[in-house]
């Protein structure tokens, strides 16, 4: 596999406009992203995923700004890659559309509401190859189309004409109009039924299959990811706790949180027993403790973890940034939480 | 009204249809039955999950069981009362609705003892000031917002979602009422603390006998809660039955949809995308479609489907809205009419 997309300790930070000062939405996020791979990220209500999605794809706006980090692309045969953080919003244009692109929520608040659907594929196609005639774009336009199982009569209707479920995926579909290597979705069928859900999600699969593209997956439905991803990162506070195969996420997860998440999840084949969610409520990203964020709400901590933040560290099976799970493994020692006279007495 | 004792349904839809006046796609006026021809029965200390996707009218049945709605056809009973024409008040001593959103449905303008102490007041007026602040204390701890000392005067916008809604069931409980009709309650909440909300429900039935009416379009949470699942399509019951029944032998072409559709976290990526066939999008209650409501997404669909519409059939334990058990397991007509679950 080759390289695609390198995340590197990578902040997204909301100034302040209040006295509470700035919040760190994201921080140090480190991951990275292989030709053809879906990587899916889950977590809550903010715990930075959309944030992260904006920063990466470079959609962000004020008061949201990247202080630190890089967020390196990989162009086909371009070893040296571009940052996109870097980059200006005239370099930017060259990749946009045409190598990554993205498919949000809410598709009724992406597509234009007073132009036929023609007329919105037909500006993607333009902008990114003048050349083309209008019997050209028509024709590209229908293929697009019937990829994702829509007839070519719709490109003559207007948004508001489509099905929720018709309207998620002619977004896919104007998402592939200049055939990218990246597409990042945003929760991109959390707004249709859940019989929309699964048929969107193989098409999403079987496109993926044929075309070869990467897939960056953001949902707060764990359950949905462990289904289509091949790896899954997860997010908490801000941060990135858990990096592994979505098989590992599944079957044997390692972070507290994780396990959590897993077990939250009640399934519709495993014998019916007694669950538990996660006691308590996600944290405040304006007052994130100073160890570990998870730690007020986790059952496994140890003094240490309130007062030192835990690494994201390779601990065999994946990346897990949590203090016991590394001392488990003799991948780290418990760092000592107090001075050392304190911890002797 | 009075409670009158007895083996008999507490709480009861009898051929319930609620009518919307809509447009179809055309711009024409058109009758939306939003519920249509629904019988329901909601027994004494039991959860019953209502199942079914946006558009299936299931809120509008709960909120017809709530009063919102009156009854275009048919009747609601209370303890096999009809309610129609019956004072609101003392119907939602016994009767209480949770609504989805606990950002919309509590008044951040008033502390939790103005919400909690309201209910109380309006429904036990004999109470004295120190006796409601008990009681209020009572329901919090209840409901597991302990200590109850620390939240009685905060407001709501200084709770996180799950502590509202925990709030919004405190306040159905404030009554003590027999049923509780839970409209989605815990769709708007993280996944971290919906399980704990599910199992406060669950501890409320089984802690004080409250018959649970548990709205929801996650059938996985469904299963977790509930005694009895009734899966609703297009403003129609199609399938009820006890829940692992219905759950591991759906019947029903549409609950198998729904069921094969839902995200399982026991499943993994397959090595190669699977074939779907594509079904179309769910039927809006305000289109015409002759015969059953499900036949133009059916992957079983007969020429008897498109003609007719199915009564429910009994089988086994189960009963289906559908053509496939016509002579099955020696068909009763079921419930076409209702009488056998009267008292």
């Amino acid at each position: 596999m080759t390289r695609l997309l390198e995340v590197s300790d990578l902040d997204v930070v909301y100034l302040g406009l209040t006295d509470e000062g700035n919040v760190r939405a994201c921080a140090d996020i480190n991951f990275t992203l292989e030709r053809g791979e879906i990587l899916g990220i889950a977590g809550e209500s903010a715990s930075g995923k959309s944030t992260l999605l904006t920063a990466v794809t470079r959609l962000q706006q004020a008061p949201a700004v990247t202080p630190k980090g890089s967020v390196r692309f990989y162009d086909a045969g371009d070893s040296e890659g571009v940052d996109l953080i870097a980059a200006d919003e005239k370099a930017l244009r060259r990749y946009r559309w045409s190598d990554i692109s993205i498919v949000m929520q809410s598709a009724m608040a992406c597509l234009n509401p007073v132009t036929r659907l023609e007329a919105q594929f037909a500006d993607a196609l333009r902008a990114h190859d003048r050349s083309l005639n209008r019997a050209q774009i028509r024709q590209r336009t229908a293929d697009l189309l019937a990829m994702v199982g829509i007839a070519p009569q719709a490109m003559g209707k207007f948004a508001h004409e489509l099905s929720g479920g018709m309207r998620q995926r002619a977004l896919i579909a104007l998402a592939l109009a200049c055939d990218p290597d990246l597409i990042v979705m945003d929760e991109p069928t959390t707004a249709v039924d859940v019989v929309m859900q699964r048929q969107i999600l193989n098409q999403i699969l079987r496109l993926q299959h044929e075309l070869g593209f990467a897939v960056l997956f953001v949902t707060h439905d764990l359950s949905l990811l462990l289904e289509m991803a091949d790896r899954i990162a997860i997010m908490y506070g801000g941060r990135i706790v858990e990096i592994g195969q979505a098989r590992q996420i599944a079957d044997d997860p390692q972070h507290p949180y994780t396990r959590g998440l897993r077990n939250a999840f009640p399934s519709l084949t495993e014998p019916r027993r007694e669950r538990h969610g996660i006691p308590r409520s996600p944290p405040d990203l304006r007052k994130l403790p100073a160890g570990c964020a998870f730690e007020p709400r986790c059952d496994e901590s140890v003094a240490a973890c309130a007062a030192v933040r835990p690494e994201l560290l390779d601990i065999g099976p994946c990346l897990a940034a949590c203090h016991v799970r590394a001392a488990e493994r003799g991948v780290a020692p418990l760092p000592t939480a107090r001075p050392a006279t304190e911890v002797i007495a | 009204m009075t409670r009158t004792t007895g083996s008999g349904p507490v709480l009861s839809a009898d051929q319930l249809s609620i009518i919307f006046d809509g447009k179809d796609a055309a711009g024409h006026a058109v009758e939306v039955r939003a519920c249509n021809k629904v019988s329901l029965d909601l027994h004494a200390g039991e959860i019953v999950a209502l199942v079914g996707e946006s558009g299936s009218g299931k809120t509008t049945l709960a909120r017809a069981f709530a009063r919102i709605f009156a009854p275009d056809e048919g009747e609601i009973r209370f303890h096999g009362e009809r309610i129609t024409g019956r004072p609101k008040r003392s119907f939602y001593r016994h009767v209480q609705l949770v609504y989805q959103d606990p950002f919309a449905s509590l008044n951040s303008l008033k502390t939790i003892r103005h919400i909690l102490g309201r209910t109380i007041r309006i429904h036990k007026p004999e109470l004295t000031r120190s006796e409601v602040t008990a009681q209020i204390l009572q329901l919090l701890e209840m409901v597991a917002l302990t200590p109850a000392e620390d939240y009685i005067d905060r407001f709501p916008s200084s709770l996180s979602g799950g502590q509202r809604q925990r709030i919004s069931i405190a306040r159905a409980l404030a009554v003590e009422p027999d049923v509780i009709l839970a409209d989605e309650p815990t769709s708007m909440l993280d996944v971290s603390i919906r399980l704990d909300v599910l199992n406060l429900l669950d501890a409320i039935r089984r802690e004080r006998g409250v018959t649970i009416l548990y709205i929801t379009h996650d059938i996985a949470s469904a299963r977790y809660v509930s005694d009895r699942m009734c899966v609703m399509y297009s403003g129609e019951l199609v399938e009820s039955g006890p829940t692992e029944e219905v759950v591991s032998n759906p019947r029903h072409p549409y609950t198998q949809l729904l069921l094969a559709s839902a995200p399982d976290p026991s499943r993994t990526k397959p090595a190669e995308p699977g074939d779907t066939p594509d079904v179309d999008e769910p039927a809006d209650p305000s289109q015409a479609i002759s015969g059953c409501r499900f036949n133009p997404r059916c992957p079983a669909v007969m020429d008897r489907c498109t003609a007719e519409k199915p009564p429910l059939f009994t089988v086994g334990e189960q009963q289906v809205k559908c053509w496939l058990y016509d002579g099955v397991e020696a068909p009763t007509r079921a419930r076409s009419t209702d009488e056998e679950h009267r008292p």
